[in-house]
């Protein structure tokens, strides 16, 4: 009698909890405590508030962005062996960031990630024809141009949930490395120090599909060949008016992503030509994992093409100054692309590792082998050619024009932000330590990032801490310091001055302080 | 009507583990909804920091959060897929996967309290004395270590079963976290849920977050597509 009282009380709930909860009711209460603790409140029935918030994702438009300021001072190494000349000690960079999205129809939006950067640059230093250091003036370097950095810039429409359609400037990423990607043949490269830096992506189209058992995706990414502050001129070939060779430029990229067995797998296939390297009609293969066990986090990426589009210097010039001014006559380049034709396979492979611990501090160590990588003997051709270099300043020439000289003093990304550090890994074996400890007294977060060349264990170690002052400034102090290798491991200049990777940059150290404001 | 009787008749009995489980399930992450929530995170020095998010849910274990508030992460996104889950960092413009028992975006939530309620397929249950009347208590041991803890002491109120309670212990046996929930309201045509959960740090005393939700609507269209790592960040 009382179950049939209660079920005729309670049918009307049971109605609706038997849709939403499966069957279990839900029913107001009177209040009750727990642990002796104050009432809990009653359950209400109340009807959703007719104020509800509108969902965020349904606005027409959605802003963000940030205004950042960056004093950079850096300690030119003019008595070194790389010129330092383009180099100003003293930079100021003031960025200001917009990232628009409009949702122009139900599936479609607009997206845009904008920088205007401007920078002031002074104090270079150099050295006179008696090897003395000496100020330089001022001079408008490529690394103080004002800029506008158009780091993404796409429409996005998805035709079917199944199908979707991005036409525009967008940084796709599809390996999981953390400091570098060696399948990424895309993108400009990233500061490994500062991997959230750089944002910029490519003009591309892409069509991808995601299906329930796999993401199939194909890029067609036209190569950017001119640009002028920041805005391209010149893409896929070169105008008539501005021949330099009847080539269309381009990287095509496929990929299907799976999750299998609770690995995320990426198989990508890429065909290109003279697209961000010399390759034409390039087939090349990429594959990578990511796999979590517990608080470990696993990951493994590979390229693999034959041949190779590095830059190695041509020995037989470099060994004495006669034999370099024999080249010079002759037109032989000093440095050459040896290797594009060769048919041995030539991975590039990156594996690491990250741990989180429960407090969230992470340590990454991360592995790249580089087949193509320069060995000790190419380096001893670095050595032998920067010998040179300071043979011929001493005579009042300017080793920076002579063919070939990118190959000896490195070069970095040209698209994009204004990085800190252009990493361009020359030789075979690095390994990439990042230790973080975020929420240091909840607002402090410490970080120390390591690259080393393992053949001469020559090192950049870049400590930062930044602060979050408030929900929307972050403060940040960040240091750069080179560390030569062991001279043991070392190649020597004719000089008999020690070389190692990370010995030879330009400079001592750098040091830089960054406020960042989001609104 | 049959049914309706018989689980009216249930319902005079008392409740068993796996009924009151399930209903937390139902109640906390329903199979598939839509949600907005803001989570104030109260640190050490009585600061606090404030976040705004979307939630979508789709299947038992389907789960997308979405960062509106502060500026300073507004873009992120986090997916969950079963065991995996990975984050989008707009500055990144990349997801990275993140391992379960990452605390959620710094404060006294777990991911697996957020992303991942599912108690039922997770702990095995047994009811034990509640400490307060008008009240039901159940003690959940982890059926594996993936879980973000090894014992949860749960207490519901007995009329509706629920949540009212729930004290977090590790491996150690220490309590962790302390949850108080409250405020229950009906957010979606008769479905009710606490609208507040207030997360107490039990290790450092002067920590909590308190997760206020905004709105929940049940049985809302939800692509699988949202649920794809592919998706993110778009």
């Amino acid at each position: 009698m009382r179950a049939l009282l209660v079920s005729l009380l309670l049918a009307p709930v049971l109605a609706v909890a038997e849709d939403d909860d499966g069957g279990v009711p839900d029913a107001d209460a009177g209040a009750s405590e727990v642990d002796g603790g104050a009432p809990v409140e009653t359950a209400t029935t109340e009807t959703p508030a007719a104020a509800e918030p509108e969902p965020f994702f349904k606005k027409v438009v959605d802003a963000t962005g940030y205004g950042m300021s960056r004093t950079q001072f850096t300690r030119a190494r003019p008595w070194g062996l790389v010129p330092t000349s383009d180099i100003p000690q003293l930079q100021q960079l003031l960025e200001f960031n917009a990232q628009v999205k409009v949702n122009v129809r139900p599936h479609s939006y607009f997206s845009s990630d904008v920088s205007l950067v401007a920078s002031w640059g002074g104090f270079y230093r150099g050295v006179d024809e008696q090897g003395h250091e000496v100020a330089l003036a001022d001079k408008a370097s490529p690394q103080v141009q004002p800029l506008v950095s158009i780091n993404e810039l796409f429409v996005f429409h998805e035709f079917v949930p199944e199908l979707n359609l991005l036409v525009g400037k967008k940084r796709i990423v599809w390996g999981p490395g953390m400091a570098f990607n060696p399948t990424d043949l895309l993108n400009p490269r990233r500061d490994p120090t500062d991997p959230t830096f750089q944002r910029s992506g490519v003009w591309l189209a892409q069509v991808e599909a995601p299906l329930s058992f796999a993401t199939f995706s194909l890029v067609f990414a036209p190569t950017v060949l001119k640009q002028t502050a920041g805005i391209p001129t010149h893409v896929l070939g070169w105008p008539s008016w501005d021949s330099r060779d009847s080539q269309l430029h381009y990287q095509l990229a496929a990929r299907v992503y799976a999750l299998v067995w609770d690995t995320d797998l990426n198989l990508m296939f890429f065909f290109g030509n003279r697209a961000a390297d010399e390759f034409q009609e390039k087939p090349r293969v990429g594959l990578s994992f990511s796999h979590v066990f517990g608080g470990l986090e696993v990951h493994g990426e590979g390229l693999f093409q034959t041949g190779s589009a590095r830059d190695y210097l041509n020995g037989a010039c470099l060994t004495n100054v006669a034999a370099a001014l024999g080249c010079s006559i002759a037109k032989t380049p000093f440095a050459a692309k040896t290797h594009l034709e060769d048919t041995e396979l030539r991975p590039r492979v990156l594996v690491g590792a990250r741990y989180q611990f429960s407090d969230d501090s992470m340590v990454s160590l991360e592995y790249l082998y580089q087949h193509d990588g320069w060995n000790r003997d190419h380096f001893q051709d670095l050595a032998n050619g920067l010998g040179l270099v300071t043979e011929a300043r001493g005579l009042g020439l300017d080793a920076t024009k002579f063919a070939g000289a990118s190959a000896l003093f490195g070069g970095g990304s040209a698209d994009g932000l204004p990085v800190r550090f252009a990493f361009d890994p020359r030789g075979r074996h690095y390994a990439f330590l990042t230790i973080q400890k975020p929420r240091l007294f909840d607002d402090w977060t410490l970080q120390a990032v390591v690259i080393a060349n393992l053949r001469d264990l020559s090192s950049t170690v870049t400590p930062s801490i930044v602060w979050s002052a408030t929900d929307w400034l972050n403060l940040s102090l960040l240091g750069f310091v080179p560390i030569p290798g062991p001279d043991a491991l070392s190649v020597k200049t004719p000089q008999g001055t020690p070389i190692t990777e990370f010995g030879i940059t330009p400079f001592a150290f750098r040091a830089m302080f960054e406020a960042r404001a989001f609104f | 009507m049959m049914l309706t009787l018989a689980l009216s008749t249930l319902l005079t009995a008392d409740p068993t583990a796996a009924d009151i489980l399930a209903k937390y399930d139902s109640v906390m992450g329903p199979a598939t909804f839509e949600s907005q929530a803001e989570m104030t995170a109260t640190r050490e020095d009585g600061t606090s920091r404030t976040y705004g998010m979307k939630f979508l849910k789709r299947d038992a274990d389907k789960f997308r959060v979405w960062f509106s508030e502060p500026a300073s992460v507004k873009g992120q996104e986090v997916l969950r897929l079963g065991d995996n889950a990975w984050v989008y960092l707009p500055n990144l413009k990349r997801a990275t996967r993140i391992a379960n028992r990452d605390s959620f975006q710094g404060g006294d939530f777990n991911n697996a309290d957020v992303l991942r309620v599912n108690y039922t397929a997770d702990y095995d249950a047994v009811l034990v004395p509640a400490a307060v009347p008008e009240a039901l208590a159940l003690e959940l041991k982890a059926k594996t270590t993936e879980t973000a803890y090894d014992k949860i002491r749960l207490t519901v109120r007995k009329s509706d079963l629920q949540p009212l309670k729930g004290e977090y212990f590790g491996t150690s046996g220490q309590l962790i976290r302390s949850a108080t929930f409250s405020e229950h309201k009906e957010f979606d045509k008769g479905f009710v849920r606490p609208a507040r959960i207030e997360m107490q740090n039990e290790v450092v005393k002067a920590r909590k977050t308190v997760m206020v939700t905004k709105s929940f609507k049940v049985n809302v269209d939800a692509p699988p597509q949202r649920f794809m790592q592919a998706d993110l960040g778009k």
